[in-house]
């Protein structure tokens, strides 16, 4: 199968899911938390895949899970690769002390081990997703400045932008102008592979339950039907859905991922967050 | 042998140093600011009630009435000393709580990351090596398959199928029962633990191969490549003598890396898998705040991972002249 | 020069982790290895086939230092003076019986005469005083539990003579569970001098139980047989930790353990076909109640509490847990607390939404336009209710029953119908008690479930009071005439006089409405019949770990 094919294939099923998400009260109106029926129904009438032990439709709260999974995989890549261009683009333009001050900074902070930091810190706040994707944005941001910064390290030092400060641009100018468009692939890869990384993540969080448990998302829905029978009684259909769900949408952002790398080629190294 | 000068060695174990004393000291704080404390969440499952003696008394006991920076500089010293503290929870030391927990952790990750780095390095060279073939980008889909499917799901239903449904495996757990009478049997534990040892060697395996199929695509497209052809060498000389050796040495960093990342457990796969191992000792002690346990985890995974750092820094410079750390760019 | 790095490259990247991981691998599982085995395996017997293997979902309730650390002892091992059955009632411990003084300040305990440590040295008062003392003196949390005590004498071996600070008619309840108190021995502790870091592998207590071995994943245990009470029949007993539910009910359909607890009422109805497979339900094992915070707005207004204790629709709820029933009294447990319940006050907060918007009316509570009611602030009345994890406070009864979305089912129907009052409910969880408990007060509702204990007799009425040494409770409700019955009951133990003054407390409930109790849940336990009966020894407080249970198993097949 052609690659483009595949890229193809997997932006239309990243819309598809969008769109899903976006559309929830239209195609489910009754809302994800509503009792609609009996519990542990197997798929039917008016429920497509069924419903869990409290009653609820599980087609219905797949399809609103759609929009806290989204959500909080998207939001924090953006936070994150955000973070790490400006920062790493500004630390590798000036180099320097400012160079010096913030990789010291990073070097102390990644021996710190990153999901028990992340417990840590959701202690302090309340236990919200927003909380969790904006420090998971950052502490994500963390691994991409290293990354960043090295690209811009290799363009910062070429002739145009000496050229360019000859004339007396400003720096926000240059970076703006001659850096980010050069580190823009790099950017742009990471950013979808940062989005599937960290929604793996936030559903695998939400699976161990570091927020909210009546969230109505894919990974409580996952745990929920783990751990109340959904495997002792072979409930497939409680079971399944959320998870390939998961798994379709991770696999279109690697599809996506991938193309992007394949194209702009960028300095390899741990393609992590 | 290009020796690395005394005086950088000297420079990057210093920075080590002060790298580990900062974390510390930050773990230190940011644990024990932490909202919540031990003896408040523990009266409250015993007893539904919180007399304030008792949990005055037990402040008292554990110094947790001092100021923060006495708390400290106690907790400096003790370390110094290899005082690790006892567990609030079980009363044990912490140091012995997170060796024997580790241990079991390790039974399932130190075959899984030396597997998972040799497989998926020996697959991504040949990969690389063969970049564009029909067979490379067979494999090369497949691990993104593998790789864009969540480790836990991976597990959920490998538990379900091969434990469940076909119960050629356990469901989980260290052992069978047969340890009480005839102590710990390898081939029993060995029985316990190879579904997750062979998922978790496919997940390492998927990103070492990655890594290392990148690498080998990137030297093959360099120079000396097509001078190694133009001299004459056969192709097998070209990938043992030059591809390949210099195609590793991303891998150098990334397997360092790895092997430190090993302490930490995998939290998931314990879950699942119903493996008590540190992963799931971690998550514990932050559910009851348990202090002196959570300090000893930082604690033991800081030094390992600013250890690998140093060992990966080092080798990196051993091993390419080209690059030297601590100088600029 | 090339070639030499390369050499070197190919060799650290496959030598050197391989070397860094052995090295800590060795380091770590030499340590491994001794500590796995507690005893050498020549002499732990065994697992036979009458012995039975019982599902604990856990690590640390098989984590055991010693016995001075109440949850992580083996169970069955250590004893405590008496033992809470139901209605109010004990049952004897280690006192065979008990007088307590009219002004309830100092209770007498008739030890029972033949008990003796696992070790053989005999049982006398003064463990008991050891007990008390020792906790003291070495500032043991557990301590608190005898904090009432002022002292003990020991007029002989078999008598211990408790002179409480205050009067305390409650002090049996104080001292046998939540968490209540077990016997330690003096002949072994008085020797140990740190007791929060001693390792304890003998486990000496007086219980049916012996301890003999512990491996990582189980705990083997054997009979007493010089226990002074019943002697388990069973030849022996093994916990084993399985932390997954649904994996417990798989292992039990295996042969793999002998019995499950904390089924949910699905998975129960699925197994009532299995051929070796029997259950039964422990009845009324927890219980919930939605209660009001009184410094809270709109809580603090009596008619908004009494509307909406119109508003609870019991037997919904009740139908949706699946097991029990709905409680109709104020706050005791009509199955439990048996004629303590005052028949006058039940029935009174019967689910009626007209009724409640009727009173919500009649107190300034207007719909606007869209429906939503507006309190007499003028703001519309939205009721964030926090949600804290339930699985702790659940362990503690009777295994997993109280657990996970008991509170969610009520929330999903309170939900609904306080919508139709124009009530607006959202939720927040919180994992960390504490901040749950903060979360508490700051807010009007809450859901509680305290354990059943608390809810079966005149002293759990207590748990409404503020007294000196109890600043408030959970309700925030300050009553005074409330707390001068409180501190009548406190001084009293003649029983009709308590009947009497828990009647009058029940009518202070009733028109005060701190709380609105929902239902009771039962918790199901399955279990193989092929292998062991007895299981269900009938109605009150047990778990399937409480040695009463395993004193009345006995093998379907003997050895």
């Amino acid at each position: 199968m052609n690659r483009r094919v595949v890229l193809w294939i997997s932006i239309a099923v990243l819309c598809i899911y969008i769109g899903i998400a976006l559309a929830a009260p239209l195609i489910a109106p009754s809302g994800p938390t509503a009792i609609t029926g009996k519990p542990l129904e197997p798929p039917g009438a008016g429920h497509l895949f069924g419903t869990n032990d409290v009653g609820q439709d599980i087609f219905a709260q797949l399809v609103f899970g759609a929009r806290i999974t989204l959500l909080f995989g998207f939001f924090s890549a953006s936070l994150s690769v955000l973070i790490s261009t400006s920062v790493g683009i500004a630390i590798g333009y000036y180099g320097g002390i400012v160079d010096e001050v913030v990789s010291r900074a990073i070097d102390v902070f990644m021996p710190i081990p990153v999901f028990p930091l992340l417990i840590v810190l959701t202690t302090f706040f309340s236990p919200g997703i927003i909380q969790i994707s904006i420090l998971m944005g950052v502490l994500g941001s963390i691994h991409g400045i290293r990354i960043i910064r090295s690209q811009v390290l290799s363009v910062a030092q070429t002739y145009f932008v000496e050229g360019a400060r000859a004339i007396g641009a400003s720096d926000v100018h240059i970076m703006s102008r001659h850096i980010l468009p050069n580190v823009m692939p790099l950017v742009m890869a990471k950013f979808v592979s940062s989005s599937q990384h960290l929604l793996v993540m936030g559903v695998g969080l939400s699976f161990i339950g570091i927020w909210d448990t009546t969230t109505v998302d894919w990974g409580t829905m996952i745990q929920n039907a783990y751990s109340s029978g959904g495997m002792a009684l072979g409930l497939w259909w409680w079971i399944l859905p959320p998870g390939i769900a998961v798994v379709g949408i991770s696999l279109a952002l690697a599809m996506i991922g991938y193309s992007f790398e394949e194209q702009f080629n960028p300095r390899v190294g741990v393609n992590r967050l | 042998m290009p020796v690395i000068s005394s005086r950088y060695l000297i420079r990057r174990l210093g920075y080590s140093g002060v790298s580990f004393l900062v974390c510390v000291t930050l773990t230190f704080f940011l644990l024990h600011l932490m909202p919540g404390d031990y003896i408040t969440n523990y009266l409250l499952w015993l007893a539904n009630k919180v007399p304030k003696e008792a949990v005055d008394q037990f402040y008292q006991q554990f110094g947790l009435n001092l100021p923060l920076t006495d708390q400290y500089i106690l907790y400096i010293v003790n370390i110094l000393h290899g005082q690790w503290g006892y567990s609030y929870a079980y009363g044990l030391p912490v140091f012995s709580m997170i060796v024997e927990k580790l241990c079991w952790s390790l039974v399932l990750l130190l075959p899984s990351t030396v597997f998972g780095i040799l497989v998926g390095t020996a697959i991504g060279a040949w990969s690389g090596w063969r970049s564009g073939s029909r067979r490379d980008l067979a494999v090369f889909n497949i691990m993104i398959v593998f790789r864009a499917i969540p480790e836990f799901w991976w597990a959920i239903m490998a538990v379900m199928v091969f434990s469940f449904y076909l119960r050629w495996f356990p469901l989980g757990g260290y052992s069978s029962i047969s340890i009480l009478s005839a102590g710990l049997s390898i081939p029993d534990v060995l029985y316990h633990a190879i579904l997750p040892i062979l998922l978790m060697t496919f997940f390492i395996a998927t990103g070492n191969y990655y890594v290392m199929r990148s690498s080998m695509i990137e030297v093959i497209g360099e120079d000396y490549i097509t001078t190694a052809r133009a001299k004459g060498l056969d192709e097998q000389s070209v990938l043992w003598r030059h591809a390949l050796k210099n195609a590793l040495l991303p891998m150098v960093t990334l397997t360092t890396f790895q092997c430190a990342a090993i302490i930490m457990g995998n939290v998931f796969i314990e879950t699942v898998f119903s493996w008590p191992g540190i992963g799931y000792m971690t998550t514990e002690a932050l559910r009851l705040r348990d202090l002196p346990l959570l300090e000893g985890i930082f604690l033991l995974d800081s030094l390992l991972t600013i250890g690998a750092m140093l060992l990966a820094d080092i080798l990196v410079t051993v091993i390419d002249p080209r690059i030297r750390m601590g100088t600029d760019e | 020069m090339r070639h030499y790095n390369q050499r070197a490259i190919e060799g650290s990247v496959f030598i050197i982790p391989v070397l860094l991981s052995c090295i800590v691998a060795f380091s770590f599982c030499s340590g491994c290895t001794t500590t796995a085995t507690q005893t050498p395996a020549s002499q732990s017997p065994a697992v036979s086939t009458t012995d039975v293997i019982i599902p604990v979902d856990s690590p640390s309730s098989i984590t055991y230092s010693n016995g001075m650390k109440k949850e992580s002892s083996p169970p069955g091992v250590y004893e405590g003076l008496v033992i809470k059955a139901p209605n109010g009632k004990f049952d004897p411990g280690l006192a065979e019986s008990w007088d307590v003084s009219p002004d309830a300040k100092t209770w007498t305990f008739h030890l029972v005469p033949d008990a003796a440590w696992s070790d053989g040295v005999p049982f006398t008062c003064a463990d008991v005083k050891f007990t008390n003392d020792y906790m003291k003196a070495k500032n043991l949390t557990l301590g608190f539990v005898l904090s009432d005590v002022q002292s003990i004498e020991c007029p002989d071996d078999h008598t211990a003579v408790f002179t409480l600070k205050t009067s305390y008619s409650g002090f049996l309840d104080q001292i046998s569970h939540t968490p209540g108190i077990t016997m330690a021995p003096r002949h072994i502790w008085q020797n140990i001098t740190d007791p929060l870091h001693y390792k304890d592998t003998a486990f000496v207590g007086t219980g049916p139980l012996l301890f003999v071995n512990a491996e990582p994943g189980y705990v083997q245990m054997k009979p007493n047989d010089a226990y002074y009470g019943k002697v388990p029949a069973v030849s022996g007993v093994v916990l084993k930790l399985i932390t997954n539910p649904d994996s417990q009910v798989l292992a039990l359909k295996n042969g793999e353990i002998d019995v499950v607890s904390g089924l949910t009422p699905a998975v129960a109805q699925s197994l009532s076909g299995e051929e070796h497979i029997s259950m039964y339900t422990i009845n009324n094992s927890g219980t919930y109640e939605v209660a009001f915070n009184m410094n809270q707005y709109p809580s603090n207004i009596t008619a908004f509490r009494q509307a909406m204790s119109h508003a609870v629709d019991r037997d919904t709820i009740s139908s949706l847990m699946g097991t029990g029933s709905p409680t109709d009294s104020t706050f005791l447990i009509p199955a439990l607390a048996g004629d303590f319940v005052n028949p006058a006050d039940r029935g009174m907060y019967d689910y009626n939404l007209t009724r409640a918007a009727e009173i919500l009316a009649s107190a300034d509570f207007v719909r606007n336009g869209e429906g939503t009611l507006i309190g007499p602030d003028g703001r519309p009345v939205t009721i964030t209710i926090p949600t804290g994890s339930e699985g702790g406070s659940g362990k503690q009864n009777t295994g997993v029953g109280l657990g996970g979305g008991g509170t969610q089912k009520i929330i999903a129907v309170l939900k609904n119908d306080w919508a139709r009052l124009g009530i607006s409910i959202s939720t927040v969880t919180y994992d960390d008690k504490t901040r749950y408990r903060s979360a508490v007060n700051a807010n009007p509702v809450f859901i509680d479930s305290f354990p059943v204990q608390l809810h079966d007799d005149a002293n759990a009425l207590i748990d409404f009071a503020v007294t000196p040494t109890q600043e408030t409770n959970y309700y925030n409700y300050n009553n005074p005439e409330y707390n001068s019955l409180v501190s009548q009951l406190k001084n009293t133990s003649d029983p009709a006089e308590v009947k009497a003054l828990a009647y009058k407390m029940q009518d202070l409930l009733a028109r005060d409405i701190p709380t609105v109790p929902v239902c009771t849940t039962d918790t199901i336990v399955a279990y193989r019949n092929d292998r062991f009966t007895g299981w269900d020894i009938g109605p009150g407080y047990h778990s399937i770990l409480d040695p009463r249970v395993i004193e009345n198993l006995t093998p379907v097949h003997p050895a």
